[in-house]
């Protein structure tokens, strides 16, 4: 059994739990420096955070608030010392940005670095990065953490099939990081030219960025002969690095050193007691650049616990697989977005009605995105090539909005269905993953 | 100047019979049609004898259409009519964006109509005017 920080990892939970008030207080005190949590915490005393469930007194802290606040308004440190930036997709009013310091790159590496080593990869194996880079956190997080490890890095992004399965087999890539869809896309790919994904020496896979099912890994893992590990993570808590599962794969450890965790009530926002399904919370606890107080993830899942210690020797607690969202937010090939972005893009060529409707189906293992619009019939030219070229011009604002590109379908007025109460946007067609 | 009644259409079965029967139910005729269309939709291009009266009886039906300015060309029903035409069109780099013809027959005659779409209809029917050739106005197609 190795650890990448054996004394964090495995903490008794009592010395846990009172790392977590220390930090909670410092996390506090230093919230007080940023614009948005200055008046916030004005009436708060610290003295008052005993144990870590007096997290509850603290305000909550939402999507929404990131967005308005898009520029500085959540940092707490002089600009100068911040050093990255991340950012989910779309413009202003609609993306989240977040700072980090030099140390907050840090700790994120070592978050990252746990996972590895708590999967079994590690110095000497050679590790195939095949997520998105740039301003996507899944990229460049696990490769901050492989090089700390000493794994051979890879960082290849997404795409281009073919050509990172012919870097598996030139450079005999042993760990690969990657979406579950892209993943079974690439095996695909892989039997069409002929292989079998077995022959290859991948012997470890970590599988995040979008929900996927127990059935998922197993298939996963039979396909490549691998063994797979789901991998939790938001841009708004650095990235992957959150949650990770172990070897036993009964449940996802969640860094508790630094992530306060909390689930709630999604509409009440109430504390639920262990077990329960909710709306997962979570604190920064070593966030220096922009830390989160309890930050609502929007994600829907439980502790699985019990209770009981998990067999790996690990204290920190154990989160279920993600169940969904408490909002509209879509997952499409890895790519958070929500279908308000595309109702904006719409709403600003006047050739198209308001009535829309995104279809999100599956094609084999990757996502499809349709965008049903009906033509508005005053602004329609009677031209074919009119028509070409504005499906061009809204697939394009459309991508660059949410980065995946739609199809776009013109439809007659009035043909697509309405609803007597709220409009019906998005029309998942996928069974789960 | 004549009028094109353009029309869009998913591409789904009983459209064409579902328009043609509005038509009809306007008391409309048809004197010449074509359709351009992908895979997904189409858009369908009418010369009707009232065309104002086929696009308000469309819309009242909740169809999408709309308008266009057309030149319609009189020519001899005779071979070589058409590539005369053309002829001058290209000799005056003249940018045709769609082109189709049709027949008309009464007792006395036979005459040929070319349906010419371009970006700027009023400019080129000067040209062709100074060509010498013949362009029909609406009333007389419409009445023919």
């Amino acid at each position: 059994m190795a650890f990448w920080d054996r004394d964090t990892e495995t903490l008794p939970r009592s010395e846990l739990e009172q790392l977590q008030v220390k930090r909670l207080k410092e996390t506090v005190a230093r919230c007080r420096h940023s614009i948005f949590y200055r008046n916030r915490l004005k009436e708060l005393d610290e003295a008052r955070l005993r144990k870590p469930e007096d997290v509850a007194l603290l305000p909550f802290t939402t999507k929404h608030d990131l967005r308005l606040n898009y520029d500085y308004g959540l940092v707490t440190v002089p600009r100068d010392e911040l050093i990255r930036l991340h950012a989910s997709s779309g413009t202003t009013g609609r993306a989240t940005v977040i700072f980090h310091t030099r140390q907050d790159i840090e700790t994120w590496a070592e978050l990252v670095a746990r996972c590895i080593i708590m999967s079994g990869a590690g110095k000497g194996d050679i590790f195939q990065n095949i997520i998105s880079y740039g301003l996507f956190t899944g990229g460049l997080g696990l490769h901050y953490g492989a090089e700390r490890v000493g794994m051979l890095t890879i960082p290849t992004g997404a795409g281009n099939t073919r050509r990172q399965i012919q870097l598996m087999k030139d450079f005999r890539t042993t760990v690969f990081h990657a979406t579950p869809s892209y993943c079974l896309y690439v095996s695909e790919v892989m039997v069409e030219e002929g292989y079998d994904p077995k022959e290859f020496d991948l012997r470890i896979g970590f599988v995040g960025a979008e929900p996927h099912s127990e059935q998922t890994r197993q298939k996963i893992e039979n396909i490549y002969d691998i063994s797979a590990y789901n991998s939790y993570g938001m841009s708004e808590l650095n990235g992957p690095g959150v949650a990770f599962e172990c070897g036993e794969k009964s449940g996802m450890h969640f860094w508790e050193d630094q992530y306060l965790l909390e689930v709630v009530d999604p509409q009440t926002g109430e504390p639920l007691s262990p077990g329960e399904e909710g709306e997962l919370v979570a604190t920064t606890l070593g966030r220096e650049g922009m830390p989160l107080i309890r930050y609502r993830t929007g994600d829907l899942a439980r502790i699985v616990d019990g209770g009981e210690p998990c067999a790996c020797g690990r204290t920190h607690v154990r989160i279920s697989r993600i169940k969904g969202r408490t909002d509209d937010m879509l997952i499409v090939r890895g790519v958070n977005l929500y279908p308000s972005q595309i109702e904006d893009v719409l709403m600003s060529f006047p050739e198209v009605a308001t009535n829309y409707q995104i279809h999100v189906g599956r094609e084999g293992s990757l996502d499809t995105l349709t965008v049903k619009v009906e033509l508005y019939p005053k602004m329609f030219d009677g031209d074919l090539r009119q028509l070409k070229r504005l499906e061009a011009d809204l697939a394009k604002s459309i991508q660059d909005e949410i980065v995946v590109r739609p199809k776009v379908e013109f439809h007659e007025p009035g043909s697509l269905p309405r609803s007597e109460g709220k409009a019906v946007r998005v029309v998942d067609l996928r069974r789960e993953v | 100047m004549v009028k094109q009644l353009n029309v869009f259409s998913e591409n789904r079965p009983g459209k064409l019979e579902q328009i043609t029967g509005i038509l009809a139910g306007a008391n409309v005729n048809i004197l010449a049609m074509k359709l351009s269309s992908n895979e997904d939709y189409g858009v369908f291009q009418f010369i009707l004898d009232d065309p104002e009266k086929g696009f308000q009886a469309l819309k009242r039906a909740g169809v999408t259409a709309s308008q266009k300015d057309v030149l319609a060309i009189g020519l001899e029903h005779k071979p070589g009519s058409l590539h005369d035409v053309l002829r001058i069109l290209r000799q005056e780099n003249v940018d045709i964006q769609d082109c189709y013809g049709f027949v008309v027959a009464s007792e006395q005659q036979k005459k040929a109509i070319i349906v010419l779409v371009v970006a700027d209809p009023a400019a080129i029917r000067k040209l062709l005017n100074q060509h010498g050739l013949q362009l029909i106005g609406s009333s007389e197609l419409y009445s023919l």
